[in-house]
């Protein structure tokens, strides 16, 4: 997006920092939160020109503890209320904030078509694989078998596979992190951020409170990290907890084989810079559609 | 011949054929030349619910009601003059709706008197049971031929021909105007068409021999015509809002049509979402980074769209929600009118609801409507729901071109804004829930917005103190508006008498949104006949203006007219809000839910049997 670089001020993670955020000791969302934190202040982003965006469940929380413009939305509705900023203010940057019930199920349709419309933002789906804020019920992407307070015996419904989804419907910007790889979510986030378009990071996200199974992180076998130049950089310290598979993301076809794998990818799947850009297209047709004033507006009706 | 009254003042006229045989063609057609001619016209197009119904089917009926006056006329009126109908099917369709007396000169072509010869007996004799008689006649043989070779296209020529001569239109005008609006055919099928028309227009000398000779306006101003959606989208523009946000329905979306091809133009844009909640998400996300937006949609859209009129009134982010009513409830009767989402637009979401409620009555009026709802939804930082119908959305009146605002704020608003609303200028400061409202990019303002209960930092807070305080400012709000409101116009004879104190009224009929016409018509025509009757018409739903009740209490009998459920056991919902406000026995007794908009007719048989109960509880007494 690299809209709201600030020339004057140097800022530091402490400017982007409200109150202190109130989730469960251990959650993930703390590790995220940081992690963009120390993104802006890396970008030196002008906190007046930045503005949160989610819905509703803990990732919802978001906004409230970022000193920057926020909206704290409804459950599912983050995605149309961006895309009304982003339509009318190409100068500020924006981020959702969304998780996997928010974004997959009740938001499932605005999901679809902020992937499809590819407007400039950064879509953050902060994953834990529960409905957590309402006590533990069966999330989209909870995995088959989880006992939870709406599959007391076990959960029966596969699992969507976020990723899949956004390469399916042609996203633009299709990444993947964790809340425990702070160095490579940021650098998730950088890249996500210079893209244009609509950014999809889906981030394995712990809670220890309702899936603490949800992600298998202590597996050395079960993630590995996608390692290319056009990719995300891998730090060292995150490189020694998984293995690495080089993956060129200009590669669509790649992609399936890669989501047919029981290993979780970390990093970029797939980047297409050519996407046509919504506001772009819209403001376009502004700038070579003739000007009129409006005095002239009765010319559309029937003038007698 | 059946013309009685060859001069006349108000007549109406009616064609309908098969859907896809062009008579909106020959409507818009007529209205050029009709207004050209300086007639007042009031044009009701019928159109059916599905787009291209096989022929010769019930619901394949497509046509115009046009009333052609000396005056301008807000509603179609009551009675047919004259009809023309392509086929017998059409005549059971307009049975039904007794909108014929026997004075209605019916014509009915002959074409499937044959082919369908038992059902088309049938319906003449069904008319002429009802006391109606009905003429048969045909398209001549030359005609008939032209007809072939336009591959069964052109019958609506012929009648447009038969329409000029009844209405005393100069062909040579006619011409153009068929031209002008059949661009695309090429010269050899325009000189086909026209030669259609010259047919009809002699045959209709054969067979009417007589036409309707009604006087012209005489009016300096210049003039315009146009329907109310179309007027809503001008006004839009006007009220100076940049952003359109929909998603498709029934009637709303040639309000979208229009914006999509003119918006771009004058800097703004039309978004069409992927459902009703996105498109009004779009709207709250734009109006919350600065950018005046606007949704519009009908009942059901208005359903989905609850969820977010409440956070836009919790997280004070200014909105404005149009709904073109349509009869309801659920999918309802799509192209047909009513006046229903009243509860929905005032109470329709979660919590304690304040949302300013507005309504339009003409075509003139919603052009003006985008620019109040603007400044109220900008002043109050809350939602705002414009309410108009479908019967509003489609007709289409003539009206003095009206004063342009040319917005680009509203901090206030022009004079004949707030005279169209009866409202005079808010307090420059409304005391709001957070104090703090800066728009995105703005230093230093930093602030996040939400559809928890906040404190007057705006910062979430669950105190009972601070929920009863949000609770008393968005109320405030309302309160601020209904100190702003002037009483509507008392509209009827003696109505200075009654407001100085010096007499009381028998009959008070109360109403909003599109029935005012026809409401006025039938007070004119009852104060005429020497009754005592009065009509007051209502802008602003919620709130309503102070002093209601001390006006009310000055009448006999009070009651609602609208295109609702209503009656004695369960008051429609205007009612009871009225009711509510004065205290006073607001009768729901001219409501009537039949899709079509109420005639002055209705109304007048309503009103005379309120009367003469009133009449009979004063002589019991």
């Amino acid at each position: 997006m690299e809209n709201a670089t600030s020339p004057d001020i140097n800022y530091t993670a402490a400017d982007y920092t409200t109150n202190e955020p109130k989730w469960c000791v251990g959650c993930g969302d703390y590790g995220i939160l940081n992690s963009l934190r120390n993104f802006l202040a890396s970008e030196n982003l002008d906190p007046a020109k930045v503005v949160n965006i989610s819905g509703i469940g803990c990732s919802g929380r978001t906004p409230h503890y970022l000193n920057t413009y926020g909206i704290h939305s409804l459950h599912g509705r983050a995605i149309p209320i961006a895309l009304g900023v982003a339509l009318t203010r190409p100068d500020l940057s924006i981020f959702i904030q969304s998780g996997d019930g928010d974004a997959m199920s009740i938001g499932g349709n605005h999901l679809i078509y902020g992937l499809e419309k590819n407007f400039n933002c950064v879509f953050m789906l902060m994953d834990n694989r529960i409905y957590a804020l309402t006590k533990g019920q069966t999330s989209p992407t909870s995995k088959n078998g989880t006992r939870t307070t709406t599959h007391p015996y076990g959960s029966h419904i596969t699992p969507i596979n976020p990723v899949s989804f956004a390469l399916g419907l042609g996203g633009s910007f299709v990444a993947r992190t964790a809340d425990w790889l702070p160095h490579h979510l940021e650098a998730t986030l950088r890249a996500a951020y210079h893209h244009q378009g609509f950014s999809f990071v889906h981030i394995a996200q712990r809670c220890p409170k309702f899936s603490p199974e949800g992600w298998d992180f202590k597996n050395k076998d079960h993630f590995q990290f996608l390692f290319h130049e056009d990719g995300i950089p891998v730090d060292e310290k995150s490189g020694a907890m998984y293995g690495k598979v080089v993956h060129d993301p200009k590669e669509q076809l790649g992609c399936s084989q890669l989501l047919a794998s029981k290993v979780v990818y970390l990093g970029l799947f797939y980047q297409n810079r050519k996407k046509v850009i919504y506001e772009q297209a819209t403001h376009r047709l502004i700038e070579n559609t003739p000007g009129r004033d409006r005095d002239t507006l009765f010319e559309h009706a029937m003038m007698l | 011949m059946h013309i009685k009254n060859t001069r006349n003042n108000d007549v109406r006229f009616e064609l309908m054929m098969d859907a896809g045989n062009g008579a909106q063609k020959i409507g818009h057609i007529l209205i050029k030349a009709l207004l050209e001619k300086g007639l007042g016209v009031f044009s009701d197009p019928v159109f059916p619910s599905e787009i291209n119904p096989p022929k010769h089917n019930s619901r394949s009926m497509s046509g115009f009601i046009l009333r052609v006056s000396t005056q301008k006329r807000c509603n179609s009126g009551s009675f047919t003059d004259l009809m023309i109908l392509e086929h017998e099917l059409f005549l059971e369709n307009r049975l039904n709706e007794r909108e014929l007396t026997p004075d209605t000169a019916i014509w009915l072509d002959d074409h499937y008197q044959e082919k369908f010869s038992d059902n088309f007996a049938a319906q003449i004799k069904r008319a002429e049971k009802e006391g109606l008689h009905v003429n048969l006649f045909h398209v001549d043989n030359e005609s008939r031929q032209l007809i072939t070779s336009l591959k069964g296209h052109g019958k609506n020529l012929y009648y447009l021909g038969m329409f000029c001569f009844l209405l005393q239109l100069d062909l040579e005008k006619i011409e153009f105007w068929v031209k002008n609006l059949l661009p695309k055919l090429s010269d050899d099928q325009i000189e086909i068409n026209l030669n259609l028309v010259r047919n009809g227009f002699t045959y209709a000398k054969t067979l009417f021999r007589e036409s309707y000779d009604i006087p012209v306006i005489h009016d300096p101003e210049p003039q315009i015509m146009m329907d109310g959606n179309t007027a809503l989208a001008l006004g839009i523009v006007d009220a100076g809002i940049l952003l359109y946000s929909g998603y498709p329905i029934t009637p709303a979306t040639s309000i979208m049509h229009t914006l999509a091809d003119i918006f771009p133009s004058y800097g703004g844009t039309v978004h069409q979402a992927e459902d009703e909640i996105s498109a009004i998400g779009t709207a709250i996300g734009a109006y919350f980074a600065g950018t005046p937006a606007i949704t519009a949609t009908s009942g059901p859209g208005l359903c989905l769209k609850q969820e977010l009129i409440g956070f836009s009134q919790a997280a004070e982010i200014p909105l404005i929600v149009v709904d073109v009513q349509r009869a309801g409830p659920s999918t309802g009767m799509p192209t047909y009118t009513e006046q229903s989402d009243l509860a929905a637009a005032m109470f329709g979401s979660s919590g304690d609801n304040t949302r300013l409620v507005i309504s339009v009555s003409s075509a003139r009026n919603c052009f003006y409507a985008p620019a109040m709802a603007r400044y109220l939804a900008e002043k109050l930082r809350m939602p705002v729901i414009l309410l108009s119908d479908s019967y509003l959305s489609t007709s289409e009146q003539v009206f003095r071109k009206p004063l342009l605002s040319k917005l680009d704020t509203v901090t206030t608003l022009p004079e004949h804004i707030f005279r169209a609303f009866d409202l005079t200028p808010l307090p420059d400061e409304v005391p709001m829930v957070k104090t703090h409202q800066a728009i995105p990019g703005t230093p230093d303002g930093m602030r996040r917005v939400t559809g928890l209960n906040t404190n007057e930092d705006g910062h979430v807070s669950y105190s009972a103190e601070d929920n009863i305080r949000a609770n008393q400012i968005r109320n405030e709000k309302l309160l601020t508006v209904k100190n702003c409101l002037k009483l509507p116009r008392l509209y009827g004879k003696n109505a200075t008498e009654i407001l100085e104190g010096h007499a009381a009224g028998n009959l008070l009929i109360i109403s909003w949104g599109s029935t005012k016409g026809a409401v006025r018509e039938a007070i004119d025509a009852l104060n005429d006949a020497g009754l005592d009757v009065y009509s007051m018409h209502f802008k602003f739903i919620n709130p309503l203006p102070w002093g209601l009740r001390e006006l009310f209490m000055k009448f006999r009998c009070i009651t609602t007219a609208e295109t609702v459920q209503g009656n004695s056991a369960r008051h429609s919902v205007f009612a009871l809000l009225l009711r509510d406000e004065t205290l006073c026995d607001i009768q729901s007794a001219i409501c009537i839910p039949s899709g079509r908009t109420l005639k002055p007719f209705q109304i007048i048989e309503k009103a005379k049997s309120l009367l003469s109960d009133v009449k009979s509880k004063a002589g019991s007494r």
